[in-house]
């Protein structure tokens, strides 16, 4: 029986062709950035929104962002003074809005059922006039993405997440301008079981 | 007495013994409150040995300049549920995993805090 989660991964490849059809990496000079994303789309119904209620933000100021590689996709919010990130479940982080420029808008997940054990998800908040967030590894790999109303979710292998203790990230907005942050790793996240 | 008169007479008394019969405990929910102070991979056991069905839970906190992780462990396994972790709060959805244990970290990139935590878990 088609489910709406099957749906949505049917549609993945569709989303991200059209992502890279507006996004079209955006950093080469003289590229048009997309200023006025198309409308968003409802979060799923079932969602459930405990962080936001525990944070006091309305639901209804949710709007769709990334998509990860393996189809989850994550909702900003905000309520001005907090601004939450959450995927399709509700389970996220809820940084204060004022710390997102400073790198304080990164989080993530691992050990969650739609995502292999050996992966994390690194979610996060960015400024929304970013175009490009590369996450670089203490391992030395690299992960590009151009970014959806502010937000990320990229899912790297947790033994590289781990090295160093943190991942580098670098948002370039759209005046040119970049920011490197460092977002922490838990030290559990290279050994802890699944399941 | 005629069939009707026995049918419309074991009508009238099923209805009463469903007007006399206790609400169903089935949608009953029961909400069992927790708090406790942590230190770093220490445990709150707040659901322990309780089913959890469509409730989840939070690691509160309201301190918007650390760093967090929460997660569920499943105590028959010891290993971790739905870890998730971030900036200021973060959560994550336990829905359909059954009898779990709440264990929270805390810290930043040099440094790690002991953490307070109340809730409530409803099942």
């Amino acid at each position: 029986m088609p489910t709406r989660r099957n749906l949505r991964r049917a549609l993945l490849p569709l989303g991200v062709v059209a992502a890279l059809c507006v996004g079209g990496g955006g950093l080469a000079a003289g590229d048009d950035v997309p200023s006025a994303p198309a409308p968003s789309p409802p979060p799923p119904a079932d969602q459930g929104t405990f962080m936001l209620d525990h944070e006091g933000i309305d639901p209804a100021t949710q709007r769709q962002g990334a998509t990860s590689p393996t189809g989850d996709t994550v909702y900003r919010s905000t309520n001005g003074e907090t601004t939450c990130l959450i995927d399709e479940n509700g389970s996220g982080h809820c940084p204060a809005t004022a710390g997102i420029v400073e790198g304080r808008g990164f989080g993530g997940q691992m050990c969650v059922a739609d995502l292999p054990d050996h992966l994390t998800r690194v979610t996060g908040l960015v400024p929304t006039s970013s175009v490009m967030v590369v996450l670089a590894t203490g391992a030395g790999t690299t992960y590009r993405q151009v970014p959806v109303r502010g937000t990320v979710a990229f899912e790297i292998p947790r033994n590289e997440a781990a090295e160093n203790g943190h991942v580098d990230v670098t948002w370039t907005l759209d005046t040119g301008g970049t920011k490197t942050i460092q977002v922490p790793m838990p030290p559990f996240i290279r050994g802890m079981t699944c399941g | 007495m005629s069939l009707v008169t026995l049918g419309a007479r074991g009508a009238a008394l099923a209805l009463t013994l469903l007007c006399l019969a206790p609400a169903s405990p089935a949608f009953a929910l029961t909400t069992f409150m927790f708090s406790c102070t942590l230190d770093p991979q220490e445990t709150c056991e707040g659901g322990q040995g309780h089913t959890y069905d469509t409730q989840r839970a939070i690691a509160p906190l309201n301190r918007q300049d650390a760093y967090i992780a929460s997660w569920f462990t499943n105590p028959s396994t010891g290993n971790g549920i739905n870890v998730t972790y971030g900036w200021g709060a973060a959560g994550g959805d336990y829905r359909y995993n059954p009898d779990l244990v709440l264990k929270p970290w805390i810290g930043n990139f040099s440094q790690y805090y002991a953490m307070n935590m109340t809730g409530k878990f409803e099942y």
